[in-house]
């Protein structure tokens, strides 16, 4: 498993995986609860900046964990994927479930939400059954009241026999209390009454029977603590008659996505351009300009700007463009909307086997690939998010766009808008059909459970807990996806700077003459079956691993062109043209097609590799390339084979 | 008579539920257990059906809220 180092100097030196071993570490406290209680704005209070993500052991689950003071001394809080129940039907509900009935930690404080208590108390009973000591938060106070079904927080505590402290993230009430109340409670450790203690995985009986023993301790709790009463129709029942209503939902709900697709594309485009510009002209200047003043050789020079700065730049212009879609996902996920697009896009999602939220990442793909998958974290099961993740690169992300115009305009000049559009058609084909391969396939269980929701009630986001979570994440994207990313670029560099034939200096080869040019060289007869046999698309094409619209400028460099004017575009055109009119045979228009389906699907860019690789591991990342690249290689074959017959 | 086909607005007690017992389970642990008190708030987009239970909402689909028998109240 993986153990990340603390990305702030103050966090503590306990991790989940260390819980386990030294004997001087903090005490390790679990934060458990139902979704959307208040769990997370609670964690944020008490933790604040001393917190970071990390995988929960052998799983690609995300864990936020972090340090609170509390009174007494330094705990290691560790933030538990929301949990209806300790009976998982998830990974990350395994999770949950396995870090409850692991004796390493040493509380759990249990988030009870006032407004659904006997739902809480269910998983209370649950972590009460399995023998841990636990106390409890009560959340949502405030949201209860105003409906008249405030719980007796004494009595509360009474009936179940451990503390129960009032508490609120948002406000910061009640964190000192619950602060000494877990000082106290790793001292004299306390459970809760009422319960019969067994294992988790002991079970009497079938399950149902099994656990109509909780809800009958569940209901004689809630008759003790709960005033009895049948509230109306609350303010949020009036907003979800408009956002969930049979047509206008819907409606609301790609106006929401257009508006994150546009957050991601149009807004974080200017920034994207700053941070790649400063990074390509001052620092890059002065850069070149310290290592002249050291007398540095070019190539050191050129590895420098072409490798290691080229690398950082690229990641450091993805950086705007994730803190926005995290800080989309954290706003959507904490006003409660995602859960009502769950009901929304249900049906259109259940097809493929997924939740309806899968429909706000595969969507943002469009615009680009790299923060639609880390909108995959919206959804609550990690085969979901594994399975999404996995369909995102088959998206047409807008570099791809600048492919098929190129190909559109030079191959079909009368109606390249119509095949801009078929490519749009055949990538929504496309994820349509993967989607159906690897359902039946890769993540067997996951099968179509029925849609049952809990609908929080609507709420303000945040901003403090939405500035802590998007920090976390583009810090873990950073670290993680970036060097990848810094890696790649640098090994790309070092490719067309081998000179391998010729008398060439290092950095200061023709591209024909690099071992990129070779790799090229080789690879071309390959494409021969697409009609496409030749040594300057075959270089286009691995340069697009760098990131799609490269491939434009790769074609351009290996027919010599310099600049990019629109005199340069039509040049580019005509000279690709004359190739692939020979290599096609004469049917350049099946090739030119070909290679649109081809550029469109055969391997994600090193971006969403890396990003890929940080959510799902590489061996996932791997077989999804493959398998992306041998659809792709088919397809074009097929399209090209067919289309110079007809 | 059975949830899909209660009235919103209308309120009533949950009977039975004639599924699979993981599913059966599952939607007693979200509060639709025999006796419980539930109240239609609404149908939403494809087909699914808005419950209050108490002061907590959720939503199940069209076609599981045709497997819970429930009893006006």
């Amino acid at each position: 498993m993986t153990t990340l180092n603390n990305c702030h100097e103050t966090g503590s030196p306990a991790t989940l995986s260390s819980a386990t071993g030294t004997a001087t570490r903090a005490p390790s406290v679990l934060l458990v609860g139902n979704p959307n209680v208040g769990k997370s704005t609670l964690f944020n209070a008490l933790t604040k900046a001393r917190q970071h993500v990390v995988n929960a052991p052998g799983t690609t689950v995300a864990l936020a964990e972090g340090t609170w003071r509390t009174d007494r001394a330094d705990v290691t809080l560790v933030d538990l994927p929301g949990t209806y129940s300790l009976i998982a039907r998830s990974p990350d509900e395994q999770v949950a479930s396995d870090a409850v009935s692991d004796p390493a930690h040493d509380l759990a404080v249990v988030v009870l939400d006032a407004t659904a208590l006997s739902r809480s108390l269910y998983l209370l009973g649950q972590i009460a059954r399995a023998g841990r000591p636990v106390i409890a938060a009560l959340t949502m106070v405030d949201l209860a009241e105003a409906r008249g079904l405030a719980p007796d927080v004494e009595a509360l505590s009474r009936v179940l026999g451990i503390p129960v402290i009032e508490a609120n993230g948002r406000s910061g009430k009640g964190l000192d209390a619950l602060g000494a109340a877990v000082s106290s409670a790793l001292e004299t450790p306390p459970y809760v009454t009422g319960v019969t203690q067994r294992g988790t995985e002991e079970v009497i009986g079938d399950r149902l029977t099994d656990a109509q023993e909780l809800f009958d301790w569940v209901e004689a709790v809630g008759d003790a603590a709960v005033p009895p009463s049948v509230p109306g129709a609350t303010f949020t029942d009036k907003i979800d008659r408009v956002l969930l209503n049979p047509w206008v939902g819907p409606a609301a709900f790609l106006a929401v996505v257009w508006g994150v697709f546009q957050l991601t594309t149009v807004v974080a485009a200017p920034l994207m351009d700053g941070a790649a510009r400063a990074v390509g002209g001052p620092i890059a200047d002065g850069l070149s300009a310290v290592l002249a003043v050291l007398r540095a050789p070019a190539w050191l020079e050129s590895f420098a700007v072409g490798g290691v700065l080229a690398g950082v730049g690229t990641v450091l212009s993805f950086i705007p463009l994730m803190a926005i879609m995290f800080a989309a996902v954290s706003a959507l996920e904490s006003t409660g909307y995602l859960a009502r697009v769950a009901v929304v896009a249900d049906r259109a999602m259940r097809a493929l086997g997924l939740d309806g939220r899968a429909m706000l990442p595969l969507i943002v793909g469009f615009g680009c690939n790299v923060p639609a998958l880390s909108a995959t974290a919206v959804l609550p099961h990690a085969r979901q998010r594994l399975l999404t993740g996995l369909l995102v690169p088959l998206t047409s992300c807008t570099a791809r766009l600048a492919v098929y115009l190129l190909l559109a305009h030079t191959f079909f000049p009368g109606s390249a808008g119509t095949v801009v559009f078929a490519m749009y058609v055949a990538s929504v084909v496309l994820v349509i059909g993967w989607g159906l391969i690897a359902r039946h396939t890769v993540p067997r269980d996951i099968t179509p459970e029925p849609l049952i929701i809990a609908l929080p009630d609507y709420q303000w986001p945040h901003l403090r807990t939405l500035a802590f979570s998007v920090w976390t994440r583009v810090a873990s994207f950073t670290r993680k996806a970036g060097t990848v990313i810094v890696v790649a670029v640098m090994a790309l560099w070092l490719l067309q700077a081998i000179p391998v034939r010729g008398d060439h200096q290092i950095a200061d080869v023709p591209v024909a003459d690099s071992a990129y040019g070779a790799v090229a060289q080789g690879a071309a007869p390959a494409l021969k079956p697409i009609g496409l046999d030749d040594w300057r698309i075959a270089a286009a094409l691995v340069a697009g691993v760098a990131a799609k619209e490269v491939v434009i400028g790769a074609l351009a460099q290996s027919y010599a062109i310099d600049d990019t004017s629109a005199d340069a575009q039509s040049t580019l055109g005509e000279k690709l043209r004359a190739t692939v009119d020979e290599t096609s045979g004469g049917h350049a228009g099946a090739a030119a097609l070909a290679l649109m389906i081809f550029t469109l699907s055969y391997v994600p860019c090193l971006a969403t590799l890396a990003e890929q690789r940080r959510l799902f591991g590489w061996r996932w990342t791997a077989l999804a390339a493959g398998a992306q690249f041998t659809g792709a290689y088919l397809m074009a074959t097929a399209v090209f084979q067919v289309g110079r017959l007809l | 008579m059975l949830l899909s086909a209660l009235a919103p607005g209308a309120a009533a007690h949950v009977r039975a539920v004639s599924t699979e017992s993981g599913i059966v389970l599952r939607l007693r642990e979200m509060g639709l257990r025999p006796g419980a008190l539930i109240r239609m708030t609404g149908r939403a987009s494809g087909g699914s059906r808005i419950v209050t239970i108490g002061a907590a909402r959720i939503a199940i689909d069209g076609s599981t809220a045709a497997l819970i028998e429930v009893e006006a109240a």
